[in-house]
């Protein structure tokens, strides 16, 4: 008999459905191989926690990830999935916290 | 060194800057090298990086500051030019050592950087900059236990304040290849965290910005509403500045070189070679220097924009616009910069990191109307409208209108017919918000300057002698009106009037050199392709104004007031009457507004710079481009010329 | 009117030179060069392991359009 009670998943919204001054953490993305490098590159990746600057209500999305600020277009922000830290699940870090060393 | 033989200097050692974009390496370089640097272009890469040279302790050191990169390993055109300096794939370009510059409140992107030019086995310094801006975050960041960490040099530096810049020499010098055990370790994920929790410290450890007043900027100036609204401000006040600033230096430039031409004329013998020196080579010269105080002073506006942060937003607000039609955001500054000079602009299309846009900027630029236009737009605004100063100046401002909405629809047609393709989606890094550094624009619009003399003014330069061969040669006899004023001036000289007599040598000069225009290989093409231009309303004289100026706009107006007029004169308004009471061979007047309007809009939206195709043919690396770029504007101006002067006459204003 | 070359002004043929060159200067930029194979590629490693790639045939690096010497 399958399983069922199985875990909730957490909850993954779009960056462009964010508000300015939510936080969270990158989960997942609808990008090119390419375009997923480059934005990691920059620092945003899985491990991060950013906080958004200015919503992108058709005009760019900035967000601020420790001391850099990006700003991304809304087609581009539209295709990243986000985990916002309202979840407990998210596992963001508080601002200015240093990572944790494992 | 071989023995017997005087010591040859030891060769200078070259380091290769890396780090990621905006972390001050720039400054650092510009406060190590200043003026004794150079825009170097690489083969095969639309990159650029510069070279330069310093003195540290009586040696040479040879920097080389490659493009700020994020990661070395993307497929980007700044990561392949530095993986290709780093693996020694670049003639020319072999580093002996590296100096890695990190921004101290980016400590993570930072490291994740050296990282990765860690196994480059080259000797290794880092520079740490941004200590200041840290400082004010609450961030303090400890060099001798960053050095410490990653077993080489390690200094903080300040390239725009000149601190740090002795001990960063001495880094260079004692530059080393990182330890063995560093590499290994760095390999491992936690490497970073571990490294930043061990050098940082402060209540803001990772300098993360809590500047309101970064966000309340960002917030007006990437308004849907409020941003363009201040970008229309700050592009109309930087327009204003460069038109109105350069007007004093251009005038003395002009007058500068028209005084060299007389004192040449007056001092050499009268010949073939005094007229090439004077009318080919001194004004050829006269031509590309006159550009220079425009191209300056918008280059150095634009410098001090970016610095400032705002340029960053700003494409932002463009991309709104520019994405309908096929361009990125960032294509705005290559467009803007094409209102002095097509040539700069293309080459600043090198920041657009998407090759497809790219090269649709490319091939839409020379649509912006640049300063070559302006002589021309002012003398055919002034035969249109020579009564209405208002309706003239609403005229000049259409045709930089009607020039950017042709750049614009051309770009969406080409993106969705020959350039197909999705844009690669736009992230860019909004630096904080700063004074900017007055020194470092200078060094920038030096180094555009240059770049511009060297790249068309010696391409104009060469222009300039082959029109003045082609419009010398056959030599013409003086008609025999001419040669009767003269007569009739040395007559009017004799009884005392000086005046007369200088002005009848100066009305049968114009009859003589418009005689000469008509034979001359200039004029025979004129003649054989007036037909084509028959429909545009332009007659031979007129056809040979046109296609000299296809070579280089600014000598429509020489060309046609020595053919038509009475000769060129700075005197705007009287240039305008004379060619406005010039007539056809069946009497009706030349210049009628269809003519004219016509000839507006061609001039307009034509491809007339030599200099700019052959940039356009190196930046694409293909004829095929270029060619295309010089079909479809002509096709374009031909068209909507010709429906123009159609639209003029169908609401009466033929001849 | 009649036009003509003149054939016997020796500084007729010093400026046609001159033009000449400078027609060459206008033209060369516009004429299509031999392609160099020699750009390095795209998918290249970097570091150590260049060391192990296949030698590639080296461009040069100019400066103001002259050849930087090693």
């Amino acid at each position: 008999m399958p399983a069922l009670m199985t875990e909730p998943e957490p909850i993954r919204l779009p960056l462009t459905q964010l508000k300015r001054g939510d936080r969270a953490m990158v989960a997942g993305s609808s990008l090119s191989d390419e375009d997923r490098a480059v934005l990691h590159a920059m620092g945003l990746d899985e491990r991060c926690t950013f906080t958004v600057c200015r919503a992108s209500s058709g005009g760019p999305c900035i967000i601020q990830l420790d001391a850099t600020r990006l700003g991304l277009s809304p087609d581009l922000a539209k295709r990243i999935l986000t985990r916002p830290c309202d979840c407990p699940e998210a596992g963001c870090r508080a601002d200015g916290e240093l990572p944790t060393a494992q | 060194m071989s023995s017997g033989t005087t010591p040859r200097a030891a060769p200078p050692l070259r380091v290769a800057m890396v780090g990621n974009p905006n972390v001050g390496k720039t400054s650092l370089f510009n406060r190590l090298c200043g003026v004794r640097a150079k825009t170097a272009n690489f083969p095969g890469s639309t990159v650029e990086a510069r070279v330069g040279t310093c003195a540290a302790d009586g040696a040479e050191l040879q920097l080389v500051d490659l493009p700020g990169i994020y990661a070395i390993d993307l497929e980007l055109p700044e990561s392949k030019l530095c993986r290709d300096c780093l693996g020694g794939r670049l003639e020319g370009c072999q580093p002996d050592a590296l100096l890695v510059v990190i921004d101290a409140t980016n400590l993570t992107r930072g490291l994740r950087l050296f990282r990765s030019v860690a196994t480059a086995a080259r000797p290794v310094a880092v520079a740490l900059t941004m200590t200041d801006l840290a400082r004010t975050r609450g961030l303090s960041v400890d060099p001798a236990r960053l050095s410490v960490a990653l077993g080489v040099p390690c200094v903080a530096a300040n390239g725009r304040e000149g601190v740090g810049i002795e001990p960063l020499l001495a880094a260079i010098r004692g530059s080393r290849d990182v330890p063995a055990t560093v590499v290994a370790a760095s390999t491992r994920d936690a490497w970073i965290d571990e490294t930043v929790l061990a050098i940082a410290g402060g209540p803001n450890s990772l300098g993360a910005d809590t500047d309101r007043l970064t966000d309340r900027l960002d917030a007006a100036f990437t308004h849907p509403v409020l941003g363009g609204a201040v970008f229309v401000a700050a592009m109309a006040a930087i327009f204003f500045a460069i038109f109105r600033l350069a007007e004093l230096p251009m005038t003395l430039i002009e007058e500068g070189f028209a005084s060299l031409g007389a004192l040449l004329s007056a001092s050499l013998p009268e010949g073939a070679l005094t007229s090439l020196l004077v009318d080919g080579i001194v004004g050829g010269l006269a031509g590309t220097v006159v550009f220079l105080p425009q191209i300056c002073l918008l280059f150095f506006l634009l410098a001090l924009l970016e610095d400032t942060g705002y340029l960053a937003r700003a494409a932002f607000v463009m991309d709104r616009v520019m994405c309908r039609f096929g361009l990125p955001g960032q294509a705005f500054v290559p467009l803007l910069s094409s209102h002095a000079c097509a040539l700069p602009g293309i080459m600043s299309t090198r920041l657009i990191p998407d090759p497809k846009d790219r090269l649709a900027t490319i091939l839409v630029a020379p649509f912006m109307s640049c300063s070559a236009r302006v002589g021309v737009y002012v003398l055919l605004v002034t035969l249109l409208f020579p009564d209405s100063g208002f309706l003239a100046g609403l005229a000049f401002a259409g045709c930089y209108a009607l020039g950017a909405v042709a750049a614009l629809l051309t770009a969406a047609i080409f993106r969705r017919t020959i350039i197909k393709g999705r844009s690669r989606p736009m992230v860019l890094e909004l630096p904080p918000y700063r004074l900017p550094d007055v020194r470092a624009a200078l060094l920038t619009t030096y180094d555009r300057a240059v770049v511009f003399l060297k790249n068309a003014g010696s391409v104009i330069l060469a222009i300039c002698v082959v029109m003045w061969w082609i419009s010398a040669y056959p030599v013409a006899e003086a008609p025999a009106e001419a040669v009767a004023l003269e007569a009739r001036a040395v007559d009017v000289e004799a009884s005392g009037d000086a005046d007369g007599a200088g002005e009848l040598r100066a009305e049968a000069e114009t009859l003589a050199a418009r005689a000469q225009q008509e034979q001359s290989f200039a004029g025979m093409i004129g003649g054989a392709l007036q037909p084509v231009f028959a429909p545009l309303g332009l007659d031979e004289r007129l056809t040979v104004a046109v296609m000299t100026s296809f070579i280089a706009r600014e000598v429509f107006r020489s060309t046609i007031t020595v053919l038509v007029g009475q000769g060129d004169s700075d005197d705007d308004a009287k240039v305008a009457d004379e060619l406005a009471q010039a007539t056809r061979a069946d009497g009706s007047r030349l210049f009628d507004p269809a003519t004219t309007t016509g000839l507006l809009v061609f001039y307009v939206l034509a491809m007339q710079c030599l200099p700019t195709l052959a940039v356009t043919r190196r930046e694409t690396g293909s004829w095929k481009w270029a060619l295309l770029q010089l079909g479809w504007m002509s096709a374009v101006a031909y068209l909507l010329a010709w429906l123009a002067r159609l639209i003029v006459i169908g609401l009466g204003g033929g001849a | 009117m009649m036009a003509a070359i003149p054939l016997d002004d020796w500084q007729f043929w010093v400026v046609t030179a001159l033009a000449l060159g400078a027609a060459w200067l206008v033209l060369t930029p516009l004429l299509p060069k031999r392609r160099s194979k020699s750009s390095a590629c795209p998918g290249c490693p970097s570091g150590n392991a260049a060391e192990k790639a296949p030698r590639e045939k080296r461009v040069d690096l100019t400066i103001a359009g002259k050849r930087v010497k090693p």
